[in-house]
């Protein structure tokens, strides 16, 4: 998930780079997870006049572009559904896609989604809701980024925790989640030999 | 009969839990799959393609998407993949489970071995996929090119998505790949180069610009000496799947040492590998039609034509100090150009790209070659590069145009002043400080002549502010105040913290056509006072 906030963040910070600007340019990044483990993400910008006449003059006019520089920079994933939306009397667009496969499920049944960071500085706003704020300076362009992370109504005991390398995962259960099936499937094996086994005892005995 | 009743009723819950787990198991026709594959796979370029991180992942075999369309999950789920006579079947991931509806991402970033850089020419290959579940197995194939190791493909962007200049050559990044500043040949080349032909130099160890001026010419004296000559390869256009591109033939480094003879492209390699060899920062300009290589030193550029080596047969040749002269001539232009936004002109930076994770090929040593270099290097004895030879070029091409007068140079440009001629000039030294356009430093390193220009900024004060800001993101703390204004300057002093210690600087801002533009002049020992207050006096 992280991959994606920062290839978006790089992209877009890229695109207004020419536009000096004092106060910090500001990013949100709303990413949703469905009851499939799929993303969908919407990066939403609102800029300054010079910030929008770039904008428009390179990306803004070809709004295909950004599909393929997203799609460039997110080689890992696969993308679909872009739609590109732009109030320009207001000089703010969003752009929103769907990535699948974001959240995995783990061998114990567990959804996982990988923050790919150490130490994120990541506050809870609802029980399905969390949110991280960065700032950052990308070629001398203060940037604030916004990311919001929504879990589906369906999720329940969402802990942060770390993988083996230190870095902050998120672990979640979610209902027709059902990787206990395997545990069940060795545990029918299970009885049978034990079965099996108890029979032959028994038949030692007398 | 009794006394198996445990051992019955156990074996009965057992088989019905394994049949029940069975029987709400999705099945491997379940799941829909969808590939993306690469059409294309450069053998020189295989440490890339094994490497998830490298382009951020960029160059992969494919990615693959598994999506349940059934009702039952899919369980124990193991794809995996082959390339018969180059990878045996390797396991790609381990999936618990894909629920229904559910969709999982796999990339592939095969690890080839290193002789697959032995394959000299092209061949259609297979990659067989394998698809493993706890209900049945799936298999998928698809066919890719695999070319020789000499072959390079300019650009994998598909035709429909060609935007501009830049597309058509997207793969630009992986030449670094044909770099080869660890093969043993290069190394003991670029060892003869610095005995034979410099007679030993501190390029690496010192913070002379001249002495890296010389490596850079007595690489071209090695070439010269050797009667090295220019030539082309073949360069055709090709189409591959939805990939159309031009593949041009590249010889090795190596290659070019031991068959005397490259194009501006492989000669540009061979420097590359030869400098980085002997410790420098060794960059190729790319213009349209041409390249050539040079140096980044201190944050300047040095720039040499290694094509004038030329060959009889072609014109002639010049020497050291002629091509180092083109050099520097062909890299004001480039400067210039790519001030102008032209994006043909561009540069590839092989340190900044290795540190991207884009890795040159192994390749193992070989008795011939090296004794093909011995002979070769025999050749040089009686040719060393003078230890005077000239490697001012550099300093005379820093200026910002002008005449010249008793000890000072006269900059012209957002504004103008008289700076003493022997400090150095430097174009654009910062990136990731665009308003930085020339800096001039003392011979001692200590003083700074900075010219600005702030395109936007409306004022003194935003000016200051957006300098401040980008110092900032380099990891350097302003701290400024307003000294009042001189005629149309706005004047502020200042210092600059950073991990060089501290600079105390005084800025001269005036409006200029579309912002501000000045002078920002500073010492780190707080000296060059006098040449501080020659040069303001000459500000206008």
């Amino acid at each position: 998930m992280k991959k994606i906030i920062a290839s978006i963040f790089v992209l877009f910070v890229w695109v207004n780079i020419n536009a000096q600007e004092i106060k910090p340019l500001k990013n949100n990044i709303e990413f949703t997870l469905d009851e499939y483990g799929n993303g969908k993400v919407i990066f939403s910008q609102k800029l300054n006049a010079s910030q929008w006449d770039n904008f428009k003059r390179t990306m803004g006019s070809n709004q295909s572009l950004l599909k393929r520089e997203l799609e460039r920079a997110l080689p890992g994933y696969f993308l679909s559904d872009f739609e590109y939306k732009e109030d320009a009397m207001e000089r703010s667009y969003s752009l929103s896609f769907n990535a699948y496969g974001v959240s995995k499920v783990n061998s114990v049944g567990k959804w996982v989604i990988d923050l790919d960071a150490k130490n994120p500085d990541v506050t809870k706003i609802s029980d399905n809701a969390y949110m991280m704020i960065s700032e950052s300076s990308n070629g001398g362009q203060l940037v604030q980024t916004t990311q919001k992370l929504i879990f589906p109504e369906s999720a329940s005991n969402i802990k942060q925790e770390k993988n083996s390398f230190g870095k902050a995962i998120f672990t979640f259960d979610m209902s027709g989640s059902s990787a206990t099936g395997n545990a069940m499937q060795y545990g029918g094996i299970g009885l049978m030999v034990l079965a099996v086994f108890l029979g032959w005892r028994k038949s030692k005995e007398t | 009969m009794k006394k198996y009743i445990l051992s019955i009723v156990l074996f009965v819950i057992g088989a019905g839990i394994f049949a029940f787990t069975k029987l709400t198991s999705g099945s491997v026709n379940d799941l829909e799959i969808k590939i993306e594959n690469t059409p294309v796979i450069m053998p020189a370029c295989y440490k890339v393609y094994g490497n998830p991180e490298a382009v951020n992942g960029r160059y992969f075999l494919f990615k693959m998407m598994l999506t349940n369309k059934g009702s039952h999950p899919i369980k124990n789920v193991k794809p995996s993949y082959e390339i018969p006579k180059f990878i045996e079947e390797t396991e790609l991931d381990k999936i618990a489970v894909i629920n229904p509806g559910q969709s999982v991402v796999i990339a592939c970033y095969p690890t080839f071995k290193d002789d697959i850089v032995n394959k000299t020419t092209s061949s259609k290959e297979k990659t067989k996929i394998k698809i493993a579940t706890a209900g049945g197995d799936k298999e998928e194939e698809f066919v890719f090119e695999m070319k020789g190791r000499n072959e390079f493909l300019y650009t994998c962007v598909n035709p429909d998505e060609i935007r501009s200049y830049r597309d058509m050559f997207d793969n630009d990044p992986l030449v670094a790949c044909y770099v080869t500043p660890e093969d043993p040949i290069i190394k003991y080349y670029t060892q003869q180069i610095q005995e034979k032909v410099l007679k030993g130099e501190t390029a690496a160890v010192t913070n002379d610009p001249k002495e890296a001026v010389r490596f850079l010419l007595g690489v071209y004296q090695a070439t010269y000496l050797s009667g090295m000559v220019y030539s082309g390869t073949s360069g055709v256009p090709s189409k591959f799947d939805d990939v159309q591109s031009l593949v041009q033939s590249l010889r090795l480094p190596r290659e070019v040492v031991t068959g005397n003879t490259g194009l501006c492209i492989e000669l540009s390699i061979l420097y590359s590998s030869v400098l980085m060899a002997g410790g420098l920062e060794p960059i190729i300009f790319l213009i349209p039609g041409h390249a050539y290589p040079g140096i980044k030193f201190q944050g300047q550029y040095f720039a040499i034509e290694a094509t004038k080596i030329g060959g009889a047969g072609i014109g002639g040749r010049g020497d050291a100090e002629e091509a180092f002269k083109r050099g520097m001539e062909e890299l004001d232009e480039f400067i210039k150009a790519a001030q102008m936004g032209d994006e043909r002109y561009s540069i590839i930076n092989i340190r900044e790209l290795i540190a991207q994770q884009i890795t040159p090929m192994e390749l193992k040593d070989d008795q011939f070659m090296r004794e093909k270099v011995e002979k070769i290097a025999a050749n040089w004895v009686n040719g060393a590069l003078p230890q005077d030879v000239n490697t001012n070029v550099a300093a005379s091409n820093t200026g910002g145009g002008g005449g010249t007068t008793s000890g000072m140079s006269d900059y012209n440009g957002v504004v103008s002043f008289s700076y003493p001629q022997n400090w150095q000039g430097m174009n654009n030294p910062v990136q990731g400080l665009p308003q930085l356009i020339k800096a001039f430093v003392s011979p001692d390193q200590s003083g700074f002549l900075q010219v600005y220009a702030v395109p936007g900024a409306s004022n003194g004060n935003e000016a200051m502010q957006i300098i401040k800001q980008q110092l900032y993101g380099l990891g350097q703390e302003v701290q400024y105040q307003s000294s009042g204004s001189n005629g149309n300057f706005q004047m502020y002093n200042g210092t600059t913290y950073s991990q060089n210690g501290q600079l105390p600087w005084s800025a001269y801002l005036k409006r200029t056509g579309n912002g501000m533009g000045g002078l920002i002049v500073g010492s780190y020992t707080g000296g060059h006072n006098g040449i501080f207050q020659q040069v303001i006096g000459t500000l206008r």
